[in-house]
């Protein structure tokens, strides 16, 4: 019955900020959206910067290249920021596209491309939601501070049900929004890249997952600026091991060891 | 001038002991650079080592991440309880946030070259522009900590924005290449990159370091001091003493 009544007022709490709720799904959809747009804005060719002080016209060049002027002074950080791939000279430029003409057509299979982009975003949806989890489920902290726990207890609850209560809200609110960002996902790609059934599936996955993980923070953390912090850290840590960025079978030795303890890595993995 | 040392002193000790900004400016970045130059050393040109360029790109976003911390710095006064006596004693508005602001620059910005000279130290980081590089650092660090003392002190609505202050940076984060190098030779797709400032901070250092034109990077110091100004400015003027005193109550 303990659990029963603060499930019932938490989730009521947690519905009632109606702007929160509204924020909590927009700002994953704004990562999707980012992830599409990136996904379209990736180099599909090889790009030739060229040593010029002007920007010029560089003419028909093979399929598969690009050549674009860059200024002397900017040559070394266009590269390192991924703007273009080498940076020659004039000169040297007829060189260079004859070197790269054969490697560089980089034909991609269109589902597979997408798909992998597709884990990306989901990695970076699930670290998004841990963060979210333990902002709902932090309340406990402030119910701790303010007397409410002690209230629930006077009245002859128990401590554990209190925190069974809340990790149980937190799910119910976590699983909405989450269904709902998957939902337009699914609705975007459709069924060659996420089918309903695993959307279904990574739904109530990702919701407990968080739920379970802001559900401990909460009750480990002192104050709220501690539960945030770390588990924003832990986020971070938890999507750059669980394959967001390099997928954990490229991962050298023991860091490949240590990102299938991610719960990201398994989340990841429900895709297929 | 007695009255702004002492509460200069204040806040700086408090911002020392407080363990989650050490935490998130110097431990949360050295794992990452770590972690990252680890798991992406193949994937970089031969002008940079992936431990080189996530020392470079880490610095200013955990620095930016650290509004966090500043933000709660404004409200700590009355989640301690202390709003109260800090307002019976003589010292106007403008010492409390000015001193709030200036711990936090001291800080954040303390940290962030802490992480630099670690990075030099073991990743080889080119010592070109040290100098202004180490300003910029101090002066980005302001500007965060002027948005963050204004967040802080001067929202009505904080107990939402702590809560999502931290998804938009690392949004801008990825658009400028932290946690992977998002490049383009498009015009428009550059556009569209550059509308995160933290691009703009990186693309300032890469070109002080590695190609030695420091001019991007004095105009976003002088940017920085700007936003610093405005945003302490903006804090002054919509300090309110009933939010000092009491704004750690929850709205919900």
């Amino acid at each position: 019955m303990g659990i029963f009544l603060v499930l019932r007022n938490n989730t009521r709490r947690n519905f009632r900020k109606r702007s929160t709720y509204v924020l909590f799904v927009a700002i994953p959809l704004m990562v999707l959206l980012f992830g599409m747009v990136s996904e379209n804005i990736k180099q599909k060719s090889y790009v030739i910067g060229v040593i010029s002080e002007q920007s010029l016209e560089w003419g028909a060049v093979p399929e598969g290249i690009r050549v674009v002027s860059i200024k002397p002074e900017h040559a070394n950080t266009e590269v390192i920021m991924g703007n273009c791939d080498v940076v020659v000279t004039k000169d040297a430029l007829e060189k260079e596209i004859q070197r790269n003409t054969k490697h560089t057509k980089r034909e991609r299979e269109e589902g597979k491309e997408k798909k992998n982009v597709m884990k990306q975003m989901l990695g970076m949806v699930c670290t998004v939601y841990f963060v979210f989890a333990t902002l709902y489920a932090s309340k406990v902290i402030r119910d701790k501070k303010e007397g409410g726990l002690a209230r629930f207890e006077y009245a002859g609850g128990k401590r554990v049900e209190y925190y069974m209560g809340n990790l149980l809200s937190t799910f119910i609110v976590v699983f909405c929004q989450v269904a709902m960002v998957l939902v337009v996902l699914w609705m975007v790609y459709g069924e060659n890249v996420i089918s309903g059934r695993s959307a279904a599936l990574l739904a109530l996955c990702i919701s407990l997952v968080s739920a379970m993980v802001g559900g401990i923070v909460a009750a480990l953390a002192k104050s709220e600026l501690g539960a945030n912090v770390s588990v924003t850290i832990f986020a971070v840590l938890c999507s750059v091991f669980g394959g967001t960025f390099l997928a954990v079978e490229q991962m050298p030795g023991i860091l490949g060891m240590i990102g299938k303890c991610s719960p990201i890595y398994w989340m990841i993995c429900l895709l297929g | 001038m007695e009255r702004f040392y002492g509460l200069l002193r204040r806040n700086l000790k408090r911002r020392m002991t407080d363990g989650f900004a050490f935490g998130y400016n110097i431990v949360f970045p050295l794992v990452l650079i770590g972690v990252l130059g680890v798991l992406l050393r193949g994937s970089f040109p031969e002008q940079i080592t992936s431990y080189q360029y996530y020392a470079v790109v880490m610095i200013p976003f955990c620095t930016c991440m650290g509004v966090v911390t500043i933000m709660y710095a404004g409200k700590e006064d009355a989640f301690a309880k202390t709003g109260e006596r800090v307002m019976m004693t003589p010292v106007s508005k403008v010492e409390i946030v000015s001193t709030k602001v200036f711990a936090g620059t001291l800080i954040l910005g303390g940290c962030a070259c802490l992480v630099y000279a670690v990075a030099r130290g073991f990743f080889g980081l080119p010592g070109e522009g040290m100098a202004e590089i180490l300003l910029f650092y101090f002066l980005l660090s302001f500007a965060v900590s002027g948005v963050g003392t204004f967040l802080g002190i001067a929202m009505k609505n904080f107990m939402v924005l702590k809560n999502v202050v931290t998804i938009p940076i690392s949004i801008l984060g990825v658009m400028a290449g932290v946690f992977f190098r998002v490049g383009s030779s498009s015009l428009v797709v550059e556009r569209i990159l550059s509308c995160s400032f933290l691009r703009w901070g990186n693309k300032a250092l890469f070109l002080a370091m590695y190609d030695g034109d420091g001019t991007l990077l004095r105009r976003i110091s002088v940017i920085c001091v700007c936003i610093g100004s405005i945003s302490m400015l903006g804090a002054v003027k919509r300090f309110r003493k009933e939010e000092y005193i009491y704004g750690d109550l929850p709205s919900a």
